[in-house]
């Protein structure tokens, strides 16, 4: 099983890489060692099979929704790391998923 | 170059009268171009990126929106500091959804790694409520300028 976190926007830098880097600073400061890595949405679709956990920056397709459904990879939403709103709960789910 | 030397004066605009967010791109991307930060296919750039990758925001305190190209457009590293008269329809990042915006910031990134802590910074900025008060008050170009360069003095020294 795939053991990844991504988080993807619509170039794989600018936003998706702060967020990235956010995800990862409060990971380690819960010491949970777990891949972060942003990427480029344009490319989601490739990086899927490799991830467990999604999470969005750019709005997902369908097609993306249904792929990530049938690989069993969780989407999160990561706007919320940005604007600080609702982040708490979205977090806590993430945290959950690294440990399955 | 570090998040302050990106913040000049002349690259504030707290009185920009337009009607939509085409002649808010079309207004700001010329000057952009005529400074010589971003080069000519900067509009366009702007104009899809926005189209298929929106960036506005609605954080706690205020709406933002932080339009930024893919990097072969620009040229040096800014960011352009932008108050329209009137708000102006823009999508939500995410989930696309329309939302009103006064605040643009738009985003020179020529080079990820070293410009990638601004955005950080930026976010940090806005969820701060005495910032963003003070930040709303203020109707000077000079005065948004002394603000965030103060605030980034106080971050850096504790």
């Amino acid at each position: 099983m795939a053991r990844k976190l991504i988080v993807a926007c619509g170039s794989g830098v600018a936003t998706s890489t702060t967020v990235a880097e956010k995800i990862k600073s409060k990971f380690d400061a819960q010491g949970i060692d777990y891949p972060v890595e942003a990427v480029d949405y344009k490319s989601i679709l490739q990086e899927l099979p490799s991830a467990s956990i999604y999470v969005y920056i750019a709005k997902p397709d369908d097609e993306v929704l249904q792929e990530a459904e049938k690989l069993g990879v969780s989407v999160y939403a990561g706007v919320p790391f940005l604007t600080g709103m609702g982040v708490d709960d979205i977090y806590e789910g993430i945290v959950n998923d690294t440990k399955k | 170059m570090s998040t302050q030397q990106m913040f000049q004066p002349k690259l504030i605009d707290l009185n920009v009268a337009v009607q939509n967010e085409e002649e808010l791109f079309e207004l700001i991307a010329e000057r952009l171009q005529q400074a010589g930060y971003v080069n000519s296919g900067y509009l366009e750039g702007i104009k899809n990126r926005e189209k298929g990758f929106p960036t506005g925001l609605i954080t706690e305190y205020l709406n933002i929106a932080l339009p930024h190209s893919d990097t072969e457009y620009v040229e040096r590293p800014f960011i352009y500091v932008t108050r329209t008269t009137k708000p102006i329809r823009v999508k939500q990042m995410g989930d696309n959804q329309e939302m009103e915006v006064r605040d643009l910031f738009f985003l020179g990134i020529k080079d990820p790694s070293k410009q990638v802590g601004l955005l950080q910074e930026l976010m940090v900025l806005f969820q701060n409520e005495a910032f963003v008060s003070e930040f709303e008050k203020t109707t000077e170009n000079e005065g948004v300028f002394n603000l965030f360069i103060n605030q980034w003095e106080e971050v850096k020294h504790g």
